[in-house]
């Protein structure tokens, strides 16, 4: 019979994020301006996270308190995290991710730049989809030979808006007991019940964040 | 045991969904200006609306307790059924009408390919279908769509669902152009896959609630059908 039980590995890992949660400090708020902010001309190449052709190596690109920063053409300032893309001959995948961070989440679209920092093209903030029971923000795109860069931006535009959303969750709790038989001996037994919950989740667009990149070969769909 | 099955069969995907790890392929359309005809292939539906409560307390008394949820459940999809085909509302026609709407605005001509197809599965052979002149077909099926509660009581209500798969496929040389999932109010959502929070406005405290406003309920059901036809078209833009 099929189990209508969630997987396992499901569970534990949602058991194993809340223990590490209890024992990390508390994600900084959402940073909602960068007035104040001497912000370079451009984003800095130099430092940008390198990628490699692979699905499984994720690079994550922390935006704290005080996010690197340039200034746009039009004198916005953005917040951005800079990746740079495997030499590849033919056409390859990059998966963008802004996660939630306690109450925030970086706003992102996505400038890619040439191997001497000319833009290339943007992706729009609105290629971006809610992922993964809406705690991220993703977007995929083809890569093409003579793209060297990506950088994650905030979006100016976005920013202080809020997202309220919400969540549906299956839990299941398990109570274990043991009790003595009438040869001495002990009999351990466990009872396991589900309950579902339901929550609202308020996240604001903001200057800081979490952003993971990967890179993949483009995949062949049977 | 086949009512059994059917009963666990959404639920299952429901809750499992996020097991595949199926990939995604994003559409980039300045790459290939040549798509201007899309081939909607006629969008695989269930017969039927499913009624899930993700959590029962039969869940915790093994297969009788399975047995019993599923001719509950059993129940519960025959009655809204009925009530939605009281009004004459059709899950797939809403999401067609939706769909073919939100391509033209995107500047895409639209021509709809009758075609059969396998339960939950993409068509194999599109040359099967009758042929028109497209540029690439757009085939989706959906997994199940209805309404689910994550739970019993007020505080889990009955909300809109909807889990579809949809996909480009270019038609000279059966290349993947997009691959994608979308999950209208996921309950244990995983990766790979796009989600898509509930609209707030249609909730159901229970059951009786639910089948004694039909209306509502429809509309419910039409905003997620909607709403999901017009995610695959922003993934074309």
């Amino acid at each position: 019979m099929t189990s209508i039980i969630p997987a396992p590995s499901l569970l534990a890992g949602s058991a194993l994020v809340g223990l590490l949660g209890a024992c990390a400090a508390p994600p900084p708020p959402p940073l909602l301006s960068l007035d104040g902010r001497d912000c370079a001309a451009q984003p800095d190449f130099v430092a940008a996270r390198p990628l490699r052709l692979d699905p499984d190596k994720v690079e994550n690109i922390n935006l704290d308190a005080a996010p690197a920063c340039f200034v746009a053409p039009d004198g916005s300032k953005s917040s951005y995290a800079a990746f740079a893309l495997p030499d590849q001959p033919t056409e390859f995948l990059v998966s963008i991710t802004s996660w939630q961070r306690g109450r925030g989440m970086l706003s992102p679209h996505i400038l890619v730049y040439d191997p001497i920092g000319r833009l290339v093209r943007e992706i729009p903030r609105d290629s971006f989809q809610f992922h993964n029971q809406n705690m991220s923000l993703y977007a995929g795109l083809r890569i093409h030979p003579g793209e060297h860069y990506v950088v994650v931006a905030s979006d100016p535009k976005t920013i202080g808006q809020q997202n309220s959303e919400i969540l549906d969750a299956i839990h299941t709790n398990t109570s274990t007991g043991t009790s003595a038989t009438a040869h001495g001996g002990t009999v351990v037994s466990s009872f396991s019940y589900h309950y579902g919950t339901e929550t609202q989740n308020v996240v604001s667009y903001s200057y800081n964040g979490l952003v993971s990149a990967t890179a993949q070969p483009i995949a062949k769909v049977p | 045991m086949r009512i059994l099955g059917a009963a666990v069969v959404l639920t299952a995907s429901l809750l499992l969904a996020g097991c595949a790890r199926n990939p995604e392929i994003p559409f980039e359309r300045a790459s290939v200006p040549q798509i201007t005809t899309i081939g909607v292939v006629t969008p695989g539906f269930p017969d039927g609306p499913d009624i899930v409560l993700a959590t029962t307390v039969g869940q915790s008394f093994g297969l009788i307790g399975a047995l019993v949820d599923a001719g509950m459940k059993s129940n519960r999809d025959t009655k809204f059924l009925a009530a939605m085909q009281s009004r004459n509302f059709s899950a797939r026609d809403a999401f067609l009408s939706k769909l073919t709407a939100g391509l033209e605005a995107e500047g895409y001509r639209v021509a709809l390919i009758p075609a059969t197809r396998e339960a939950r599965k993409f068509v194999e052979n599109y040359a099967g279908a009758p042929q028109q002149p497209v540029d690439a077909y757009l085939d989706i099926f959906t997994t199940g769509y209805g309404y689910l509660a994550a739970g019993i009581g007020d505080s889990t209500p009955y909300r809109p669902v909807l889990y579809l798969e949809a996909r480009l496929v270019r038609a000279a040389d059966k290349a993947i152009l997009m691959t994608d999932r979308i999950r209208y109010n996921p309950i244990q959502a995983g990766s790979n896959m796009i989600t898509i929070a509930p609209d707030p406005a249609y909730e159901f405290t229970d059951f009786d609630t639910l089948v004694g406003n039909p209306d509502r309920a429809m509309d419910g059901l039409r905003g997620a059908l909607e709403q999901s036809a017009q995610t695959v078209c922003t993934l074309l833009k």
